[in-house]
């Protein structure tokens, strides 16, 4: 079954904020075995998530196209606007 | 060099527009402790910190911070969407629309431009990071009082978010000093600057 573009939005910025927040705690921190553990996890399942949207919805970045149809990276609607987050949970 | 995440670091999706509360968020963009002197600060900064954990802080705290200066015009722009003539005279925005209409210029809330004035960066490490430690305590409370103007849960929510963003940036700037007072004279941390200084000059580890 194919996730909602929104909960797979929320997903993938759930995601990124526990491995940003894991990054840069490890900045201070850069041999603690468990955060690199923790971090690697939530990396990958980021990258799952990653893959799965711009499969379904587009790419996330310039480099994320991945078609030979058009140039879908300035399909919006844009990340500011209110109708692309209106129905993020 | 950087790359274009098209996705909000957290949603922002607000109901109904209100241009007076947009003035006054205006100024987490262009006011003296806003995201754009965040993230220009600790960019800057990097250039001359000796200690590869502190870049690293820098520069993944300063990225952060563009992802919040996207997230603050994200706010504005929502509150000043599909605007009447009438709600620009009434609200006091027509100071603002006078000179850039609807779109979003680094002000602060009382109209006064971004001024890299508002950054320090001093080429010295203890000073650099205490500079930090204090910005984010600054911008803290910016946030607090926008929580206390304003009553919109829709907006609340992203500040929040925010808000909570400045106390973890403090704990990591609190790593960072640590990392540089181990790497300097525990007996003296201002014997010399390690970010300028090649070798410690002579005396430098007289108490």
């Amino acid at each position: 079954m194919m996730i909602s573009r929104s909960r797979l939005m929320r997903q993938i910025q759930t995601l990124a904020f526990a491995a940003h927040e894991t990054a840069l705690y490890l900045d201070g921190h850069p041999d603690d075995r468990r955060a690199i553990a923790y971090y690697n996890m939530q990396n990958e399942k980021l990258a799952d998530a990653v893959a799965e949207y711009e499969k379904n919805y587009g790419p996330l970045t310039a480099n994320g196209f991945d078609g030979d149809g058009s140039w879908t990276w300035i399909r919006g609607p844009w990340p500011w606007k209110y109708e692309a987050n209106a129905d993020v949970q | 060099m950087w790359l274009y995440d098209k996705k909000l670091q957290y949603p922002v999706k607000i109901k109904n527009p209100n241009p007076k509360y947009a003035q006054i968020i205006i100024s987490q963009l262009g006011g003296p402790d806003g995201e754009l002197a965040a993230s220009t600060r600790y960019l800057s900064q990097r250039y001359s910190m000796p200690y590869d954990e502190v870049v690293g802080i820098l520069t993944d705290i300063g990225t952060e911070e563009l992802a919040h200066v996207e997230m603050i015009c994200a706010i504005v722009s929502q509150l000043t969407r599909n605007l009447t003539m009438d709600e620009i005279k009434r609200t006091g925005f027509d100071t603002y629309f006078v000179d850039h209409t609807a779109g979003i210029y680094p002000v602060s809330a009382a109209g006064v431009p971004f001024d890299a004035k508002y950054i320090g960066v001093k080429g010295d490490v203890i000073a650099d990071i205490t500079e930090d430690l204090a910005a984010e305590q600054k911008a803290r409370v910016t946030y607090d009082n926008i929580l206390r103007l304003i009553d919109d849960p829709d907006v609340c929510d992203p500040i929040k978010f925010l808000r909570q963003r400045e106390l973890t940036h403090f704990q990591r700037f609190g790593d960072a000093l640590q990392v540089a007072q181990r790497n300097m004279n525990s007996k003296n941390f201002y014997g010399y600057n390690p970010a300028f200084d090649k070798v410690k000059p002579a005396g430098a580890m007289r108490k």
